[in-house]
């Protein structure tokens, strides 16, 4: 076991504002090692006009946020009550309270919600499908406004979802309603306003001074789900060049014409750049990460080599659930029980006719889809999941990065609305988490230093928490790094960041091997609510054996002993504050493909409904204390403890060397 | 039941009123809950009117199907149980007393209405509610 913290000479840079007061001088470890001298990567490329930052580290900083958000513009979120916009989203992501549902006859919001810590960066990513068709509904005046499907959003919104949202589950030819007009005409007119107005906030919300406290991306979510399998991907953009409107579900049919439509509307030479996110696998019954297209058609070259393009992230993690991997499909990984939802598909939740398949396809999963990558870039030359893993909220209530376990007032979408009345009971459905976070290491907190970080991949997921983990890999790596005062220096002048490629050297010499180095520094927290210590550092392999594809789960370095009562959701004793420890593969083939994938573990801590049921006074032991709402406290199909972790983006390891 | 304002037809269409207005029933369409015919009613209505305008393949097709068959179930067994009760009651306790009865089982039920006896996740989140909150 190697625990330690180096050692820093150097005068700590400040960190990120959302950053500065939950780590404190435990971030410096790993953000400013000492001679950082040594550039890292190519300087990233400048597209905009603006101040430079005064915070600027060519060895990179990681900065914190959420690229998965909806308000009110969406219309879930606005059937379920929602009233919060893009401008109130980003307010909140800067540290402001905001109202939430339910609201009085007068107005007044009778919940609020307030970050523990300021986000560096968020996109409102409302669905592009019905932003016209909300606007006519909600707008006196406007053809379709006194049409009976609008009627019915105001009279009977949740029964209006079902209606309007209905062309998403249509594979074939979904169709706007009716008073949209001929080809929707009159909605996509009418979709101009709050997209300008999402454009708008985040161009507001994006401080472009030296101070560069914080950054906003112009987004939105596809959100496609053929029979209520899920292929929703958050489209972001570079910068302030955008479409006039977004490429809707409505607007094209299988994924590669959400591309190709992308890439018609959106080009570079006139100052347009995006990528897009899939997320919530684990919702889609297998489709997303299926060998073969969307709509059935087989992989092709062109149609791999556009997903590589295109999506260089998954979003790993979420409000709704864990998409890394699920014990018993495909891995025996005893972590792979994480947040891990009852039902495979949107259609398994709402329907009692089709309650969850239960199937779990190997291909809904991430890891899966990390594997079989491998293989599918031995078939066309290009792997279409090469992609770096982050994680975000898929908040409904404008509350980007509202991540804490202790008070969680859920996330509305598909779970408890809590529209119209106070919360009884737990505030949401049970097996729905608070979700996740992105960070993404970059030199300064730009969008398009964010944006080129995102694009190579340079990223991660956690659960929450702000664990800060630097992950390289390289041939070259010293097996003392740890203790090292410029690991990051020397892990990037010697090998490769989480997302990047290692080349594996045609004829290695004898004992020559992969090295990795994986550093974790927990999180500070609050004043109020420190973060729990790290228990574990582990590297998850997966390689190609002929066509059979491997993985294994290696232990790095642990600190146990930790013991959690989830009577009073204490922890005491074990856990560090610092982990690092270098892994040299000892199964190293030269000739066989990989990819090395970092795990954090914290510490066990309680759920988010083991904090509301203590606060409840619920003793499953004594019925009589299990008041109304909260009789799930007791299902024990829900643990009362979680481990929150951080998975770090892949490094691939190619025979070829290719970037 | 000589008094030609509450004949037997007359008794008995009250009563089946009373039931289609504010007798709980269970449904299951989007989700179940209890509530008035009336509702459903209106319901079906409002997915007869979705299905003319949007067309039958869409949800308004299914939500029409869902709401009017329930609708009309539940119409043919409040008539049948409004006919029995009325003619049961008319048998055994006489005219005079059936009228009574019979609007004093109306009144009830509207007394009944103003407390919070009715659920849908349609309305207030599922949390039970009155009548009067289902109105539009």
């Amino acid at each position: 076991m190697n625990l330690s913290v180096t050692d820093d000479k150097k005068q700590p840079r400040a960190p990120a504002r959302g950053f500065a007061l939950a780590l404190g001088l435990t971030l410096t470890v790993l953000t400013s090692h000492a001679a950082a001298t040594t550039p890292a990567a190519p300087p990233f490329e400048r597209t905009e006009q603006r101040p430079a930052c005064a915070d600027h580290d060519p060895l990179r900083q990681p900065f914190v946020g959420d690229l998965h958000v909806h308000t009110g513009l969406s219309l879930d979120a606005a059937t379920q009550g929602t009233r919060s916009r893009p401008r109130d989203a980003y307010r909140f992501a800067r540290g402001e309270e905001i109202g939430l549902q339910p609201w009085t006859p007068e107005g007044k919001a009778l919940r609020h919600a307030r970050i523990d810590r300021p986000l560096d960066f968020a996109a409102v990513t409302d669905h592009s499908e019905f932003l016209g068709e909300l606007r006519t509904c909600t707008t006196e005046g406007l053809p379709g406004y006194k049409w009976p499907a609008c009627v019915l959003f105001r009279r009977w919104p949740a029964l209006a979802f079902f209606v309007l949202n209905s062309p998403v589950s249509d594979r074939e030819s979904p169709q706007r309603s009716k008073f949209c007009g001929d080809e929707g005409r009159d909605c996509k007119l009418a979709a101009a306003a709050p997209w300008g107005e999402i454009r708008d906030a985040a161009e507001e919300a994006y401080d472009r001074s030296a101070a560069c406290t914080f950054t906003s991306f112009i987004g939105y979510e596809w959100t496609a789900a053929p029979l209520g399998r899920n292929l929703h991907r958050n489209v972001i953009f570079r910068g302030s060049s955008v479409p006039d409107l977004p490429v809707s579900a409505l607007d094209v049919g299988p994924v590669r014409d959400l591309w190709s439509g992308l890439d018609r509307v959106c080009r570079k030479e006139q100052g347009c750049e995006w990528l897009a996110i899939p997320h919530n696998s684990n919702l889609s019954s297998g489709l997303l990460f299926l060998p073969e297209q969307d709509d059935g058609e087989a992989f092709t070259e062109a149609y791999v080599q556009a997903r590589a393009r295109a999506e260089p992230l998954v979003e790993v993690t979420q409000h709704k659930g864990d998409s890394e991997c699920r014990l018993g499909v495909g891995t025996e990984d005893e972590a792979c029980t994480f947040e891990q939802l009852p039902y495979d598909n949107f259609s398994a939740k709402f329907s009692s006719f089709d309650a969850g398949t239960g199937k779990n396809e190997p291909t809904s999963f991430v890891r899966n889809a990390l594997h079989q990558g491998l293989a599918l870039e031995k078939k066309f030359g290009t792997n279409p999941f090469r992609f770096g893993l982050i994680g975000s909220t898929d908040t409904h209530l404008g509350t980007p990065g509202l991540v804490q376990e202790r008070g969680h007032q859920g996330h509305g979408g598909a779970g408890t609305p809590n529209s119209v009345r106070m919360p009884i009971g737990l505030p949401d459905d049970v097996e729905f988490s608070p979700g996740g976070l992105a960070v993404l290491w970059a030199e300064e907190n730009s969008r398009d230093a964010l944006f080129a970080a995102m694009r190579r991949r340079e990223a991660y997921s956690t659960s929450g928490p702000r664990m800060v983990v630097r992950f390289f890999g390289g041939f070259d790596l010293p097996t003392d790094i740890c203790q090292r005062s410029d690991l990051v220096a020397t892990g990037y002048a010697r090998g490769v960041p989480m997302g990047g490629v290692l080349q594996a050297p045609p004829s290695p010499a004898p004992g020559e091997a992969p090295r990795f180095v994986v550093s974790a520094l927990r999180d500070a927290g609050t004043t109020a609510v420190p973060g729990a210590p790290l228990e574990r550092i582990q590297i998850i392999k997966g390689w190609l054996e002929g066509d059979t594809l491997r993985e294994e789960v290696v232990d790095l370095v642990d600190a146990p002993g930790a013991q959690l009562d989830t009577g009073s959701c204490t922890v005491s004793g074990g856990g560090a504050t610092a982990l690092c420890q270098v892994w040299t593969d000892p199964d190293f083939d030269p000739a066989v493909k990989a990819v090395y994938y970092a795990r954090v573990l914290e510490v066990p801590t309680c759920r988010w409904t083991t904090f509301l049921c203590n606060d409840a006074g619920v003793r499953c032991d004594e019925p009589a204390t299990i008041g109304e709402g909260f009789a799930e406290c007791c299902d024990d199909a829900f643990p009362r403890s979680i481990q929150e972790r951080a998975l770090t983006s892949p490094i691939w390891l190619d025979p070829r060397g290719k970037m | 039941m000589k008094n030609p304002r509450m004949s037997p037809p007359r008794a008995r269409r009250l009563l089946w009123l009373a039931l289609i207005l504010f007798l709980p029933v269970p449904y299951w369409a989007f989700g179940s809950g209890h509530v008035p015919v009336a509702w459903l009613l209106q319901l079906a209505l409002m997915g007869i009117a979705l299905l003319v305008t949007e067309g039958a393949m869409g949800p308004g097709g299914v939500i029409a199907l869902l709401f009017c068959v329930e609708t009309l179930l539940w119409l043919v067994v409040l008539r049948m149980v409004a006919t029995r009760v009325v003619a049961r009651v008319s048998r055994g306790a006489g005219e005079a007393r059936a009228r009574a009865l019979v609007l004093a089982a109306s009144f009830a039920l509207m007394i009944a209405a103003l407390t919070p006896i009715y659920a849908t996740p349609l309305v207030n989140d599922g949390a039970a509610v009155r009548w009067t909150s289902l109105l539009p």
